[in-house]
């Protein structure tokens, strides 16, 4: 699966191209040997089978009566396969909602400890936009940029036609060349951070460049913390449901 | 707490408590929550298709099926390849001793499909190690967090804040050449340092 990326380069020239993420091989999965099997979602209890249904009826130590009976078996609906499911959300009374709730965007310390209460902010994706993604003239060396970041994506740049093979070829001769990534980014400056996909993680991006003969590399490094000490929590943060 | 890494590096070990990273143990995180009309937070559920169950967290499970319906246990399964040859479960490497390759090419991380990111405690012996890695070399050595089908690869980095293990897959990139047209689905100075990532 890929994306379009609209990048320009140390010229300033810019040009709508692909990305695409590097996979890795495939893994070894577990099956049966000679049996086709697939991984489905199943119904494991009706809502009379929940704890809080249960206590409702059976009281606290329900546990035996479990064993005894099975009470909690709901026969003709258990096991049942779970296909398209829409999601919706209940009051706190446990009543359907019938109109779209609200969202508030809750804000965590490092430390677990909650900050701020806000509105969220939708944001769009920018690496296909009208203004280029751009190279920001601050190199940093691989040595150090591998000590210093936690690259946690990474996504390949490919041409899409004849000019934008020569546009790539020659930007991955020009990064080879530096032996260090180049920071890029989106906006006038180019200073901002990349999003991919509507409300999408943010990213800093990184592009290292390799050719070998009439074949080149442009790997966009992406990059969403830096290798830091981590904050002792205080406590777990907040398990309230999206 | 998880066991610790090991590694053997000039013949002696070195030993680290480990702490699992991500973004939020940095910088901390935010989360939406859906609210009613009067600001009390809901919760999320599922309704299926056809309207004939609401289905509320912990009402559902996964598990592995036959085609002819037939739940197939854990005990049952066991790894393949992808030509369907059985492969061997491979054990945690934590707590025991793995030998460091290197110092290898800082490039070669940028190879890694990270999966996790661990913060380094020293514990014992790694005086002589610790040194080299805030002098900047990269080591490699075998990593599995807990048993599964294949081992992984992590590679031991050092800065100013401390040591920390990347651990992942190796993933090459394709080369590409001017055939291989790709179609899709749909001047600044300062020194990296200043990056700002609490805005992130």
């Amino acid at each position: 699966m890929g994306t379009s990326i609209h990048i320009a380069n140390a010229k300033g020239r810019d040009a709508t191209l692909g990305a695409a993420p590097v996979k890795r091989p495939e893994p070894p999965r577990l099956g049966v040997p000679g049996t086709k099997i697939e991984f489905k979602r199943y119904l494991a209890a009706t809502e009379c089978g929940t704890h809080k249904k249960l206590v409702q009826s059976l009281g606290e130590d329900y546990g035996a009566k479990l064993l005894e009976a099975d009470p909690e078996v709901d026969i003709e609906m258990v096991g049942r396969l779970v296909g398209q499911t829409q999601t919706v959300y209940l009051a706190p009374s446990g009543e359907l909602l019938h109109e779209d709730p609200s969202f508030v965007e809750v804000v965590y310390a490092a430390d677990g400890e909650e900050k701020e209460r806000r509105a969220p902010v939708d944001t769009v994706s920018n690496v296909n936009a009208d203004l280029p993604v751009r190279w920001t003239g601050r190199l940093v060396p691989i040595k150090d940029a591998v000590r210093k970041f936690a690259f946690k994506r990474r996504m390949q740049l490919r041409h899409v036609d004849g000019l934008t093979f020569d546009f790539l070829f020659e930007m991955a001769k020009e990064l080879e060349q530096k032996s260090s990534l180049m920071l890029v980014g989106t906006g006038d400056k180019g200073t901002s951070s990349l999003i991919f996909q509507a409300n999408g993680r943010p990213y800093r991006g990184f592009l290292e460049g390799k050719t070998k003969g009439k074949s080149y590399q442009v790997i966009l490094h992406l990059s969403e913390m830096e290798l830091k000490k981590p904050v002792p929590a205080k406590k777990k943060g907040a398990s309230d449901g999206q | 707490m998880a066991k610790p890494i090991i590694v053997l590096a000039d013949g002696a070990e070195a030993s680290f408590d480990i702490v699992k990273i991500d973004r939020s143990k940095i910088y901390g995180s935010r989360k939406r929550v859906a609210t009613d009309a009067q600001g009390n937070p809901c919760v999320r559920a599922s309704l299926l298709a056809d309207g004939s169950e609401l289905l509320l967290p912990g009402m559902t499970a996964q598990g592995y099926f036959t085609e002819t319906g037939k739940p197939v246990s854990r005990q049952e399964m066991v790894g393949l390849d992808e030509n369907g040859n059985v492969v061997e479960t491979q054990p945690s490497t934590l707590g025991v001793a793995q030998a460091l390759e290197g110092p290898v090419d800082p490039a070669e991380v940028l190879g890694l499909d990270l999966d996790s990111v661990f913060y380094l405690e020293a514990v014992a012996g790694a005086d002589g190690i610790g040194a080299r890695l805030k002098g900047g070399d990269v080591f490699k050595f075998a990593f599995n967090y807990s048993a599964g089908l294949e081992t992984g690869t992590a590679y031991l980095v050092g800065n100013d804040e401390g040591y920390f293990a990347l651990a992942g897959a190796r993933a090459a990139p394709e080369w590409v050449e001017e055939a291989a047209v790709f179609f899709a689905e749909e001047s600044v100075t300062e020194d990296a340092g200043d990056l700002d990532f609490d805005d992130l």
